[in-house]
């Protein structure tokens, strides 16, 4: 049968893909807009203060008799205390989180709830080959309990990774690359029960350019 | 006393938020991440609304960049309820429907899925779905066709 524009249109609106929205969708909006009101509000404070040390830090080197040592200010984690990017938070699982971040140039992952697991790579360098850096299933550092994430790092020319599972199905991987990685990162929750075959790495036109 | 702008944004979403929710359910494919899609696109919306031309145009745009941005789908944004509406039985054919369409977009990249949703759904030309996603027409129409070569052998939407 060949393809009809009109019946993917129909399939796409039907009405039992329609959802019905919440009842409270315009309080949770006007909740969510307190929230970030908020939360600029402190983000400006803080500037403010960051300012503030920056001026008292310039002016004694200004006046010559004092040295500035220059580190960039993260959150401090104590359970990454060698991070040097923020921790990003990939899922929350089951009481317990997922988190990435990079010391140095090696690439992190952890699971944390009443412990901690973490896992770094080698150093990352300049290039790197789709799928040279792959955590798989049940890799400790990406799993709380016997839930997991699949995760790595995309390679040059790689423009998104989709997962494939045992049962037919292909879902495409998450990625971003927080301030200061130095590789985007890609990561996908495994679903309940499903057993991960395959990656596919995409090009920014949506070719596939490698398999594994 | 509500104000000008609660009054027009509650008309908006009265009006507009199902067909919204129906896009964000077929970008993400599942109930819960579509709610908290809309919501996250409307809240944005609501912070600048007199500022917005043309409000749907912009909650669909910031609706589907937000769909592949890490920092807005971080877990702890998502909204969960241990309250399950009381919805009635829908009929199995529908449910057939439902999964046939979801496990066919399941297939495609989060671009082609997009292009697929803006173009077939929303109705958007190629112009404006370029637009919305920050590319190429070019990069559209090829989008579109190789999302269309992929839908066609799906055997759940009974084209092959």
């Amino acid at each position: 049968m060949v393809v009809s524009e009109p019946d993917l249109r129909a399939l796409l609106g039907a009405p039992a893909l329609d959802l019905e929205p919440p009842a409270d969708l315009v309080e949770g909006v006007r909740r969510g807009a307190r929230r970030v009101r908020r939360r600029r509000a402190v983000g400006g404070a803080a500037l403010g203060v960051v300012a503030l040390v920056g001026v008292v830090s310039v002016v004694p080197r200004l006046g010559g008799d004092r040295p500035i040592t220059g580190q960039v200010a993260l959150a401090p984690d104590s359970r990454f205390p060698a991070a040097t990017t923020p921790i990003a938070v990939l899922e929350q699982l089951n009481g317990g989180e997922v988190v990435t971040y990079f010391e140095g140039a090696r690439w992190c992952t952890a699971s944390s709830r009443a412990d901690t697991t973490t896992a770094c790579s080698r150093n990352v360098g300049a290039v790197v080959q789709p799928f040279a850096f792959l955590r798989g299933q049940g890799t400790e550092s990406l799993s709380v309990d016997a839930d997991g994430l699949v995760a790595g790092l995309l390679g040059d020319g790689i423009a998104s990774v989709e997962v494939e599972l045992a049962d037919g199905t292909t879902v495409s991987a998450q990625s971003a690359q927080p301030a200061g990685f130095v590789r985007a990162v890609w990561w996908l929750r495994v679903p309940a029960g499903g057993v991960v075959v395959g990656y596919s790495a995409r090009d920014g036109s949506g070719e596939v350019v490698t398999r594994r | 006393m509500a104000s000008e702008v609660d009054v027009s944004f509650s008309a908006f979403v009265a009006a507009r938020s199902r067909h919204l929710l129906h896009a964000a359910h077929l970008l993400t494919g599942d109930r819960h991440r579509a709610e908290d899609l809309l919501q996250t696109a409307l809240t944005k919306a609501y912070l600048r609304w007199d500022r917005i031309d043309e409000p749907e145009g912009y909650v669909r745009r910031t609706m589907v960049n937000a769909h592949t941005d890490w920092w807005r789908r971080k877990p702890w944004r998502e909204q969960s309820t241990d309250a399950v509406p009381d919805l009635p039985a829908p009929d199995p054919a529908s449910y057939e429907v439902r999964d046939a369409v979801l496990s066919a977009l399941a297939t495609l990249s989060s671009r082609q899925r997009a292009v697929v949703v803006l173009r077939y759904y929303e109705g958007l030309s190629e112009a404006e779905i370029a637009a919305t996603l920050g590319c190429s027409a070019g990069t559209v129409k090829s989008a579109a066709s190789r999302a269309m070569a992929k839908l066609r052998v799906h055997p759940g939407l009974g084209w092959s």
